[in-house]
């Protein structure tokens, strides 16, 4: 009866019997004024590309051998090191990238896990998710100069946490955290480590850190380090401070598209095995062994991230990362030739921080300021003439 | 009636700005309280459009704080914070965060989020800033 009145239907009658019926229409073009509105985002990301001094993108790269992937719906679901059902992945190309980080951080040969994830702050959500499985009853200590999504984190994951004071550097104040800790000494400290914070570029000691845990015989502690920037700078320069496993870091994030540059956000989270494997155990429950934070996940950013590797190589990045360092020492003393109170956290920091600029040079920069400073970070296609115009567009506001 | 704390500068216009804001936002103030620390302003508001308030300071750039969070006032010295959070763990109410809002030269405004507010509340009676 049903059938019946189905192909009662004129539409579906010529459906079902037309030899060539499309299943789906055939997409329309574009109009003419949609192909306007492209145009006019393409001009205006070519724009601000050169202006964009205070985000720190590597905005120079050409990934176009990679282009002809993305006519596959590739899909890297599940954890890169025990395999999928679903073929289209990269999680051959995945493993070696993470490998790669793992090297240049210094994990522990054979105890190191990680996957690319869609940026920093999912590598900072998965360090913290560790930290918390291990310690559930622990708290969380932060510095006020830490990233604002670590906040969003800490609600979503529903972790206790107590900010910590900020010096005016940037670093933890390393006598409120001891005070904190001291008074706190039966809770498992989980130390969230600014390694290079975002508007200072400042990076929180952990000789301090462990000093202080140790001292106070505190018996269980977790570290994790936010590395997004600097955890690809620190491996290619010398006298590095300590910033990773061999220092006492429990888990790491660094981000995949700022320093090495890649037009899709990624980044990598390494954790140690051991803790990796302990959680999964405890989720097993759910039917999973994947401790992944997404289902679905992006298999052209391991592809884009391993492509960079190869072409670059170690002796690329190190002098993509001295070129950085060059710049932005350039850029200090420019700033402060016009009477500008330029600094940097040190000698290997690509961030440099001034007081913030009056509002036509906000206008014609792209600039993040926070509260009364703001900073640029010298990565490509940033160049000394580059520095020279703002430095010239700053102090002119100024007078 | 909900309350919002709202951060200022420490400036008589800042009172005038927020409440043109909401007024423009079609919220109507209820009663504010106001009061200067060290260099920070700070309105205790009651108003009737509670969401519509917190979205028009916010788009504004100002810190409103809503009162699912207790404000306190310590003093702006290493571990002050740990001891708030001990009194209050000691008597039994669980701290969930604890964030700096402003520091000030002796002081710093902190935001608290805890399981019994109202326990908290009167534990802390003597830095709490908002009734």
């Amino acid at each position: 009866m049903q059938w019946k009145l189905l192909m009662a239907s004129p539409a579906l009658t010529a459906f079902a019997f037309s030899p060539r019926a499309p299943i789906f229409r055939q997409p329309m073009p574009l109009t003419a004024a949609d192909h306007a509105r492209l145009d006019a985002l393409h001009a205006q990301f070519a724009a601000s590309r050169p202006l964009s001094i205070g985000y720190p993108c590597n905005q120079e790269f050409d990934y176009s051998a990679l282009f002809r992937f993305l006519e596959f719906a590739a899909n890297n679901v599940g954890d890169p090191f025990s395999g999928s059902n679903y073929r289209l992945n990269t999680h051959e190309f995945e493993r070696e990238v993470v490998a790669e980080f793992a090297r240049h951080a210094r994990a522990p040969e054979g105890d190191w896990w990680g996957y690319v994830t869609n940026g920093g702050t999912e590598g900072n959500m998965y360090g913290l998710y560790v930290a918390r499985e291990l310690h559930p009853d622990g708290m969380v200590y932060f510095s006020e100069d830490t990233h604002y999504s670590v906040a969003k984190i800490l609600r979503l994951q529903h972790m206790r946490n107590i900010m910590i004071k900020g010096q005016p550097n940037g670093q933890l104040d390393y006598d409120d955290l001891r005070e904190t800790l001291r008074i706190h000494r039966d809770v498992p400290p989980i130390i969230f480590a600014n390694i290079g914070t975002t508007m200072k570029g400042s990076i929180d000691d952990l000789k301090i850190i462990r000093g202080i845990l140790d001292d106070l015989a505190i018996p269980e502690s977790y570290i994790h380090a936010d590395a997004a920037l600097s955890g690809m700078i620190l491996p290619f320069v010398e006298s590095a401070p300590p910033w990773s496993f061999p220092d006492g870091v429990d888990s790491l994030s660094i981000s995949g598209h700022k320093l090495l540059g890649c037009p899709l956000p990624c980044g990598i989270a390494l954790a140690r095995k051991r803790n990796v494997d302990r959680i999964a155990r405890s989720v097993e429950y759910v039917g999973a062994l994947d401790t992944t934070i997404s289902g679905s996940r992006n298999a052209i950013t391991p592809l884009m991230l391993w492509h960079r590797l190869r072409t670059l190589g170690d002796d690329g990045i190190r002098e993509l990362v001295q070129r950085c360092i060059h710049l932005a020492g350039y850029a200090v003393e420019k700033l402060r030739a016009h009477d500008i109170d330029a600094w940097r956290h040190d000698a290997h920091s690509i961030t440099v921080v001034f007081p913030r600029p009056p509002e036509p040079v906000m206008r014609k920069w792209v600039i993040a300021p926070k509260k009364k400073i703001a900073h640029l970070i010298t990565l490509p296609p940033m160049t000394e003439e580059t520095i020279d115009r703002f430095a010239a567009d700053f102090a002119a506001s100024m007078s | 009636m909900k309350q919002i704390t709202v951060l200022t500068r420490k400036d008589p216009a800042e009172l005038i700005r927020v409440a043109t804001l909401l007024g423009d936002a079609g919220v109507n103030i209820e009663s504010m309280d106001a009061e200067n620390i060290e260099e920070t302003g700070l309105m205790v508001l009651s108003v009737d459009r509670y969401d519509e308030a917190v979205r028009a300071l916010a788009s504004h750039g100002l810190r409103a704080v809503t009162q699912d969070a207790l404000v306190i006032r310590i003093a702006d010295k290493p571990g002050a914070l740990a001891v708030v959070s001990r009194k209050l763990s000691d008597a039994g109410v669980d701290v969930r965060s604890m964030h700096i809002l402003r520091r000030d030269a002796s002081e710093s405004l902190v935001t608290l989020v805890v399981t019994d507010q109202d326990k908290a509340r009167a534990i802390l009676a003597d830095v709490v800033v908002r009734n």
